[in-house]
């Protein structure tokens, strides 16, 4: 009779570890859109017999196991990184992309103006109204060029703001990060697995969004908590500890520099959002504005000595046609400072059209407006629209370049995302079998229960005979 | 393989934002007639582009610079031509002024002519053309030639340098020339001068100074003659060259259409085709989402 008793026992247990069954699938099928989670499985294991003559005492639940693979995860932050850095790039170029304005509504535009209005003063050299446009045509120019270089100046400021909130992101991920180490830490070595798994699907969503900000290595430790590196090998996260990284203006464009406990880190993040705005910032931009200013400093540099050689009608030896409101250094700073002289600006009749000191003559109007055809740039190869069109050609090919890239790797790790839902995804139809799996085995062991028990009522029913 | 719902839904969304950012981009070709908008579109063609719009510019430029000197030929052609006419007018004068049997009201009849002649030959090199004088050199608006009350002509006063405008790159044409070229060329005295030895001469029947007059004459229709050579020679620079500029920007015009604008045909093609295929991405993500093992559960 005991045996029967034991019997009842074993379909409980059966009957409560296909309940857990239920449970965990029920877990699962809730948490199919919950980003970060990993599929549950629970683990059942033959209990053993106790005695010869026993079969065994049913079903153990050995505990809840979720399915990860660590591989593809780590392969999956790497993506995220590249594709975060390319999406950086291609999203703040695009801006600026975008300021440069179409073809023939831009520089190249006001350069040919500028240069046709030189044209028809020389066509009628002494016509105040052809004078006047010159000056307009010059002033609309190095407004453009103003603007250009302003609009490159305030892209590196965004793209600095933008670095200084994801820092501040970084830090508010890494203590998150370290809270939930903590916290698996608290668990203890009998901690329940359901728990554990919970904090570590919490703190992979932190860690996903902490590969899309910048480059970072991560280490799992055998006791489960993960320490994280930044910038090369830079501790960030090491248990429950952080380290603050931190940003600070320096230099005179007031751009900040990024330090991790102490050390200056700017040029060692190369990945992540942070990465590509570094680039931004530091390489494309600067690169962009250089060529700007050297376009600026050739054309005044061009236009100034012809000017200077010629006559204006009242027989003035001609002077500079461009200064710069400040001094560049080298070429840095020309586009921004480039300005009208505020002689010639004032007067009209200070613009020196002619070659000899003879009123009407127009040599000189003609030389300024030949300029455009002069190569004075890279040197002797190319005229000042030839170099506005290839800067326009770089930034639209490194645009193109980042938004293929970002293209490329956003396909990767569709697939990526793919594989890890192949191994850690929730499939409702998988569920669904689970369901059926684990209601019919609870029904089988539902009536096991009830012949058991149809069973010890005959046993009893005789004694009692 | 194991399936998940999330990963049908990814490239679901995949494909549907596939298809619509290929539409939109379709659309807007098809909107706009433009294949390239932004650098990045391609940035080989949007650099070319901005080339040729240069030079668009610049031929647009040349264009009006060379029908303005056309116009301003033109006026030089009919003032020269005046000119001729005038000198040659001069000339039958000082013949009929000729030969000691002209009587005193005969030689005073042509001394008369002579001076109407001078007055309208000044005239004819006093030209001016939108407020500069077209003889008058790089001077402008200087007289070439002023008259004083008793008839004699000053010497002349602008500039001898002359203007040329760029029509082209590289090439250049006189649009304001130096009279003094014509009038007086390498002779001692000048046209008016002469005429003014002439009217003297005529009324006294000096016949020795009306035939070195005629000479002087000579000399001046052939100089004047030559300037209006080169001044047809530079009218007919300036028409080729407007031909030749129009040729320019027509073709500098189908590079950049080639460079930039959007096939329609083709871009009205592939916008039905993306419609088709959006179409489809939506038809598979609905039917996708009917199908479920869920459904089965009673």
């Amino acid at each position: 009779m005991s045996d029967l008793f034991r019997s009842l026992t074993s379909a409980t247990r059966a009957m409560d570890a296909q309940r857990f069954g239920l449970d965990v699938t029920g877990h699962n099928i809730a948490n199919v859109n919950t980003p970060g989670y990993t599929r549950r499985v629970a683990d059942f294991a033959a209990a053993p017999p106790e005695h010869q003559w026993s079969a065994g005492r049913g079903v153990d639940v050995v505990g809840i196991h979720a399915q990860r693979d660590r591989l593809i995860d780590r392969r999956l932050e790497q993506e995220i990184t590249a594709e975060a850095r390319e999406g950086a790039i291609a999203s703040s170029l695009g801006v600026v992309e975008a300021r440069l304005g179409a073809s023939g509504r831009s520089i190249d535009a006001r350069l040919t103006d500028f240069f046709n209005s030189f044209a028809r003063l020389a066509d009628d050299p002494l016509s105040a109204v052809a004078r006047q446009e010159v000056l307009l045509q010059a002033n609309a120019l190095t407004a453009a060029f103003r603007s250009t270089a302003e609009g490159f100046a305030e892209a590196r400021r965004s793209a600095d703001l933008r670095i200084v909130g994801a820092v501040d992101e970084i830090n508010e991920l890494a203590r998150g990060i370290a809270a939930i180490n903590d916290s698996i830490a608290a668990l203890g070595s009998g901690r329940p697995e359901g728990a554990l798994h919970h904090l570590r699907d919490q703190r992979s969503v932190l860690v996903r969004q902490l590969t899309e900000l910048a480059d970072v290595g991560i280490l799992e430790r055998e006791d489960g908590l993960i320490d994280i590196s930044l910038a090369g090998g830079r501790a960030l996260v090491v248990g429950d500890n952080t380290y603050a990284v931190s940003t600070a203006p320096t230099g005179p464009n007031g751009l900040s520099v990024i330090s991790l406990n102490g050390a200056d880190v700017t040029g060692d993040i190369t990945g992540g959002e942070i990465g590509g705005l570094l680039v931004v910032r530091d390489v494309h931009l600067p690169t962009y504005q250089q060529r700007l200013d050297e376009q600026a400093f050739a054309l005044a540099g061009a236009v100034n000595t012809v000017h200077a050689a010629g006559f204006d009608p009242a027989g003035n030896t001609g002077q500079d046609f461009f200064a710069f409101s400040a001094p560049p250094v080298g070429v840095a700073g020309a586009a921004a400072a480039l300005t009208v002289d505020a002689v010639v600006a004032a007067d009209g009749n200070r613009i020196a059209a002619a070659g000899i000191n003879v009123a009407a003559d127009n040599q000189a109007a003609r030389a300024l407006s030949a300029v455009r055809d002069t190569r004075v740039l890279d040197g002797g190869r190319a005229t000042l629209t030839d170099s506005w069109s290839q800067l326009v050609y770089r930034i639209g090919r490194d645009v193109q370049a980042a938004s293929h890239e970002q293209g490329i790797r956003r396909e990767v790790v569709n697939s990526v995302e793919t594989l890890r839902d192949q191994v850690s995804g929730v499939s409702l139809d998988e569920e669904a079998t689970q369901l059926m799996k684990f209601q019919r085995a609870y029904e089988a062991n539902a009536r096991f229960f009830r012949v058991i028990d149809q069973t010890l009522d005959l046993l009893f029913a005789t004694l009692v005979r | 393989m194991r399936v998940t719902f999330s990963s049908m839904y990814r490239e679901a969304m995949s494909g549907l934002e596939g298809a619509i950012e290929r539409r939109l981009d379709l659309q807007r070709q098809v909107s706009t007639g433009k294949r390239v908008e932004r650098a990045s579109d391609d940035p080989s063609a949007m650099a070319r582009v901005i080339v040729e719009r240069g030079q668009q510019a610049a031929l647009d430029q040349y264009t009006q610079t060379a029908d303005s000197a056309a116009a301003r030929l033109n006026v030089a052609d009919t003032a020269l031509s005046d000119a001729v006419k005038h000198i040659s007018a001069a000339q039958v004068a000082l013949v009929s002024a000729r030969g000691s049997q002209k009587t005193a009201a005969e030689r005073e009849a042509a001394a008369l002519n002579l001076e109407a002649l001078r007055d309208a030959l000044l005239a004819d090199v006093n030209t001016v053309h939108r407020g500069t004088y077209v003889f008058g050199g790089a001077s402008g608006t200087v007289q070439p030639y002023t008259k004083n009350g008793v008839g004699v002509v000053s010497a002349y006063q602008a500039a001898t340098t002359e203007v040329s405008v760029d029509i082209e790159r590289g090439i250049e044409v006189a649009v304001s020339f130096n009279a003094e070229s014509f009038i007086k060329g390498t002779d001692a005295d000048d046209l008016f001068t002469v005429l003014n030895q002439a009217i003297t001469a005529a009324r006294a029947g000096d016949q020795a100074t009306l035939s070195t007059a005629n000479l002087a004459l000579d000399r001046a229709l052939d100089r004047a003659t030559g300037m209006q050579s080169r001044i047809g020679a530079g009218q007919r620079t300036v028409e080729d060259d407007l031909a030749r500029l129009s040729a320019a920007m027509r073709g500098s015009e189908a590079r950049v259409a080639a460079l930039e604008d959007a096939n329609l045909a083709e871009a009205v093609s592939g916008m039905q085709q993306a419609d088709q295929a959006y179409q489809a991405a939506l038809a598979a993500v609905g039917a996708t989402s009917r199908l479920s093992l869920m459904d089965y559960l009673k």
